[in-house]
Protein backbone atom coordinates (compact mmCIF):
# COMPACT_ATOMS: atom_id res chain seq x y z
CA UNK A 1 0.00 0.00 0.00
CA UNK A 2 1.14 3.33 -1.11
CA UNK A 3 1.44 5.90 2.05
CA UNK A 4 1.59 9.90 2.31
CA UNK A 5 3.21 12.32 4.64
CA UNK A 6 3.42 15.29 5.55
CA UNK A 7 6.65 16.76 5.34
CA UNK A 8 7.50 19.52 7.99
CA UNK A 9 9.63 22.27 5.46
CA UNK A 10 13.05 22.09 5.44
CA UNK A 11 13.20 18.14 5.79
CA UNK A 12 15.34 16.56 2.81
CA UNK A 13 12.96 14.18 0.97
CA UNK A 14 15.36 11.53 -0.32
CA UNK A 15 19.18 10.79 0.42
CA UNK A 16 21.30 12.79 -2.03
CA UNK A 17 25.13 14.08 -1.74
CA UNK A 18 25.74 15.60 1.71
CA UNK A 19 22.02 14.80 3.15
CA UNK A 20 22.47 10.93 3.54
CA UNK A 21 20.75 10.29 6.64
CA UNK A 22 17.25 12.18 8.45
CA UNK A 23 15.84 12.06 4.84
CA UNK A 24 12.08 11.08 4.33
CA UNK A 25 13.30 8.15 2.55
CA UNK A 26 15.63 7.05 4.78
CA UNK A 27 13.64 7.18 7.80
CA UNK A 28 10.57 5.63 6.22
CA UNK A 29 13.05 2.83 4.76
CA UNK A 30 14.18 2.50 8.62
CA UNK A 31 10.25 2.15 9.57
CA UNK A 32 9.55 -0.66 7.67
CA UNK A 33 12.45 -2.32 7.67
CA UNK A 34 12.33 -6.25 8.32
CA UNK A 35 14.72 -9.24 8.90
CA UNK A 36 12.22 -11.01 6.15
CA UNK A 37 12.99 -10.42 2.52
CA UNK A 38 9.44 -10.92 2.01
CA UNK A 39 8.06 -8.43 4.08
CA UNK A 40 11.04 -5.65 3.62
CA UNK A 41 9.31 -2.52 2.15
CA UNK A 42 12.23 -0.33 0.40
CA UNK A 43 9.71 3.40 -0.37
CA UNK A 44 9.79 5.28 -3.14
CA UNK A 45 9.05 9.10 -3.63
CA UNK A 46 5.97 9.32 -6.19
CA UNK A 47 7.16 12.84 -6.35
CA UNK A 48 8.82 16.13 -5.33
CA UNK A 49 9.03 18.83 -3.01
CA UNK A 50 11.42 21.18 -3.24
CA UNK A 51 13.34 21.40 0.07
CA UNK A 52 11.76 24.11 1.78
CA UNK A 53 7.80 23.47 1.12
CA UNK A 54 6.13 21.71 3.70
CA UNK A 55 2.65 19.71 3.39
CA UNK A 56 1.82 16.08 1.18
CA UNK A 57 4.06 13.98 -0.32
CA UNK A 58 2.91 10.48 -1.81
CA UNK A 59 5.10 7.56 -1.26
CA UNK A 60 5.04 4.11 -2.30
CA UNK A 61 5.89 0.77 -0.83
CA UNK A 62 6.61 -0.86 -3.69
CA UNK A 63 7.68 -0.54 -7.63
CA UNK A 64 4.36 -1.57 -8.84
CA UNK A 65 2.69 1.35 -7.15
CA UNK A 66 5.25 3.54 -8.05
CA UNK A 67 4.89 3.16 -11.59
CA UNK A 68 1.40 3.02 -11.45
CA UNK A 69 1.56 6.67 -9.46
CA UNK A 70 4.04 8.22 -11.79
CA UNK A 71 1.98 7.45 -14.51
CA UNK A 72 -0.90 9.24 -12.83
CA UNK A 73 1.96 12.36 -12.10
CA UNK A 74 3.40 12.32 -16.16
CA UNK A 75 0.01 12.45 -17.75
CA UNK A 76 -1.01 15.21 -14.96
CA UNK A 77 -4.23 13.51 -13.69
CA UNK A 78 -3.18 14.60 -10.11
CA UNK A 79 -4.27 17.70 -8.90
CA UNK A 80 -2.28 19.39 -6.81
CA UNK A 81 -3.21 22.66 -4.69
CA UNK A 82 -0.74 24.81 -2.90
CA UNK A 83 -1.10 27.32 -0.26
CA UNK A 84 1.81 30.23 -0.18
CA UNK A 85 2.10 33.70 1.51
CA UNK A 86 3.29 36.51 -0.85
CA UNK A 87 4.53 39.50 -0.41
CA UNK A 88 2.30 42.64 -0.87
CA UNK A 89 -1.76 42.54 -1.10
CA UNK A 90 -2.71 40.76 -4.61
CA UNK A 91 -5.85 43.42 -6.30
CA UNK A 92 -7.19 40.91 -7.87
CA UNK A 93 -9.45 37.83 -6.45
CA UNK A 94 -8.41 34.99 -8.98
CA UNK A 95 -6.03 34.95 -12.07
CA UNK A 96 -3.74 32.74 -13.97
CA UNK A 97 0.02 32.89 -14.89
CA UNK A 98 0.94 31.21 -17.91
CA UNK A 99 5.15 32.87 -18.87
CA UNK A 100 6.98 30.31 -19.99
CA UNK A 101 9.55 29.03 -17.91
CA UNK A 102 13.35 28.34 -18.37
CA UNK A 103 16.73 28.40 -16.46
CA UNK A 104 17.77 31.75 -15.99
CA UNK A 105 20.77 32.88 -17.62
CA UNK A 106 21.49 36.00 -16.41
CA UNK A 107 22.64 34.94 -12.99
CA UNK A 108 25.42 32.30 -11.96
CA UNK A 109 22.97 30.16 -9.60
CA UNK A 110 22.53 27.11 -11.64
CA UNK A 111 19.32 26.05 -10.04
CA UNK A 112 17.64 29.50 -10.85
CA UNK A 113 14.47 28.96 -13.07
CA UNK A 114 13.00 32.05 -14.84
CA UNK A 115 10.53 33.31 -17.11
CA UNK A 116 11.68 32.70 -20.53
CA UNK A 117 11.26 35.34 -23.42
CA UNK A 118 12.11 33.30 -25.72
CA UNK A 119 11.46 29.19 -25.94
CA UNK A 120 11.48 27.73 -22.73
CA UNK A 121 8.59 25.34 -21.42
CA UNK A 122 4.51 26.07 -21.12
CA UNK A 123 3.84 26.75 -17.82
CA UNK A 124 0.41 27.63 -16.24
CA UNK A 125 -0.90 28.19 -12.46
CA UNK A 126 -3.90 29.31 -11.62
CA UNK A 127 -4.42 30.87 -8.16
CA UNK A 128 -7.13 32.37 -5.94
CA UNK A 129 -7.16 34.80 -2.95
CA UNK A 130 -7.84 33.12 0.52
CA UNK A 131 -6.84 36.02 2.33
CA UNK A 132 -5.07 39.43 2.17
CA UNK A 133 -3.41 40.36 5.87
CA UNK A 134 -1.52 43.91 5.88
CA UNK A 135 0.56 43.89 3.45
CA UNK A 136 0.37 39.59 2.63
CA UNK A 137 -1.62 37.75 0.80
CA UNK A 138 -2.54 33.79 1.60
CA UNK A 139 -3.23 32.62 -2.28
CA UNK A 140 -4.64 28.97 -3.41
CA UNK A 141 -2.13 27.78 -6.22
CA UNK A 142 -2.76 25.08 -8.70
CA UNK A 143 -0.03 24.20 -10.82
CA UNK A 144 -1.26 22.51 -14.17
CA UNK A 145 2.21 21.64 -15.19
CA UNK A 146 4.83 20.95 -13.52
CA UNK A 147 7.80 23.18 -13.92
CA UNK A 148 10.95 23.27 -12.05
CA UNK A 149 10.30 26.13 -8.83
CA UNK A 150 7.07 26.89 -11.18
CA UNK A 151 4.61 28.58 -8.16
CA UNK A 152 7.84 30.71 -7.03
CA UNK A 153 8.82 31.59 -9.86
CA UNK A 154 5.03 32.58 -11.50
CA UNK A 155 4.45 34.36 -8.34
CA UNK A 156 7.91 36.49 -8.59
CA UNK A 157 6.85 37.17 -11.97
CA UNK A 158 3.92 38.92 -11.19
CA UNK A 159 5.29 41.19 -8.07
CA UNK A 160 4.49 39.04 -5.56
CA UNK A 161 7.59 37.05 -4.56
CA UNK A 162 6.34 34.35 -1.96
CA UNK A 163 7.49 35.16 2.10
CA UNK A 164 11.22 34.24 2.97
CA UNK A 165 11.99 32.46 -0.70
CA UNK A 166 16.21 33.14 -0.93
CA UNK A 167 16.39 32.66 -4.43
CA UNK A 168 13.51 34.40 -6.02
CA UNK A 169 12.68 36.69 -2.81
CA UNK A 170 14.66 39.92 -2.15
CA UNK A 171 17.72 39.05 -3.56
CA UNK A 172 19.34 35.88 -5.17
CA UNK A 173 22.59 36.54 -2.69
CA UNK A 174 20.55 35.19 0.19
CA UNK A 175 20.28 31.73 -1.34
CA UNK A 176 24.70 31.65 -1.73
CA UNK A 177 24.91 33.28 1.79
CA UNK A 178 22.52 30.37 2.92
CA UNK A 179 23.85 27.49 1.38
CA UNK A 180 27.31 29.19 2.95
CA UNK A 181 25.96 29.57 6.59
CA UNK A 182 26.81 33.13 6.29
CA UNK A 183 23.15 34.56 5.91
CA UNK A 184 23.15 38.11 7.36
CA UNK A 185 20.84 40.00 10.05
CA UNK A 186 19.57 42.31 7.31
CA UNK A 187 18.93 39.09 4.65
CA UNK A 188 17.17 37.44 7.34
CA UNK A 189 14.94 40.47 8.52
CA UNK A 190 14.45 40.86 4.52
CA UNK A 191 13.45 37.00 3.87
CA UNK A 192 10.64 37.30 7.22
CA UNK A 193 11.19 33.46 7.58
CA UNK A 194 13.25 31.05 7.85
CA UNK A 195 11.98 29.01 5.06
CA UNK A 196 9.33 29.84 1.83
CA UNK A 197 6.23 30.02 2.62
CA UNK A 198 5.05 27.32 0.30
CA UNK A 199 2.66 24.11 1.58
CA UNK A 200 1.40 21.58 -0.20
CA UNK A 201 -2.32 21.57 0.86
CA UNK A 202 -4.12 18.84 -0.79
CA UNK A 203 -3.48 15.92 -3.71
CA UNK A 204 -6.11 14.37 -6.04
CA UNK A 205 -5.30 11.25 -7.50
CA UNK A 206 -6.94 7.30 -8.31
CA UNK A 207 -6.11 5.26 -5.90
CA UNK A 208 -3.75 2.76 -7.66
CA UNK A 209 -5.30 -0.64 -5.70
CA UNK A 210 -8.46 0.33 -4.97
CA UNK A 211 -9.16 2.78 -8.21
CA UNK A 212 -10.70 5.67 -6.18
CA UNK A 213 -10.91 9.14 -7.65
CA UNK B 1 -9.19 10.32 -3.58
CA UNK B 2 -7.83 13.56 -1.95
CA UNK B 3 -5.61 13.91 1.19
CA UNK B 4 -5.46 17.46 2.33
CA UNK B 5 -2.79 18.35 4.68
CA UNK B 6 -3.70 21.71 7.09
CA UNK B 7 -1.63 24.85 6.43
CA UNK B 8 1.72 24.37 8.08
CA UNK B 9 1.82 26.01 11.80
CA UNK B 10 5.13 28.24 11.24
CA UNK B 11 2.61 29.65 7.95
CA UNK B 12 -0.43 29.93 10.25
CA UNK B 13 1.61 31.69 13.01
CA UNK B 14 3.11 34.02 10.42
CA UNK B 15 0.11 34.86 8.96
CA UNK B 16 -1.74 35.74 12.44
CA UNK B 17 1.58 37.79 13.41
CA UNK B 18 0.80 39.78 9.98
CA UNK B 19 -3.14 40.36 10.93
CA UNK B 20 -1.48 41.57 13.94
CA UNK B 21 0.38 44.39 11.82
CA UNK B 22 3.68 43.03 13.23
CA UNK B 23 5.07 40.32 10.76
CA UNK B 24 8.76 41.63 12.21
CA UNK B 25 8.23 39.31 15.51
CA UNK B 26 8.52 36.21 13.60
CA UNK B 27 10.60 34.10 15.08
CA UNK B 28 13.67 33.04 13.03
CA UNK B 29 14.40 29.37 13.61
CA UNK B 30 17.63 27.38 12.39
CA UNK B 31 16.54 24.38 10.05
CA UNK B 32 18.13 21.55 12.85
CA UNK B 33 15.51 23.15 15.35
CA UNK B 34 12.23 21.85 13.48
CA UNK B 35 10.24 19.44 15.62
CA UNK B 36 11.06 16.74 13.06
CA UNK B 37 9.33 14.37 11.28
CA UNK B 38 5.71 13.22 12.43
CA UNK B 39 4.56 9.44 12.09
CA UNK B 40 1.29 9.46 13.64
CA UNK B 41 -0.49 9.16 10.07
CA UNK B 42 1.42 6.22 8.99
CA UNK B 43 0.22 4.44 11.74
CA UNK B 44 -3.42 1.89 10.25
CA UNK B 45 -6.57 3.06 10.91
CA UNK B 46 -5.90 6.41 11.84
CA UNK B 47 -7.32 9.41 9.63
CA UNK B 48 -4.32 10.44 6.65
CA UNK B 49 -2.88 6.91 6.86
CA UNK B 50 -3.96 6.57 3.41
Amino acid sequence: MDRLRQQAGGDDLAPAGRFLYGTLISILASRYRSDDPEKDVIPHLCHRLDRETSGVVVCSKNDDIRHKMGKQFEGREVNKTYLAIVEGEMESDDGAIDFSIGRDTSTPVQVKMGVARHGGQHALTRWSVRERAEGFTLVECKPLTGRQHQIRVHLAAIGHPIVGDKLYGPDERCFTDFIDGQLSADAKKALRMDRHALHAHAIEFEHPVKRRG
Amino acid sequence: MTVVAPLAADMAEFLEHARLRRPEAMPWRAPDSRSGLDFSALDEGKPGSE
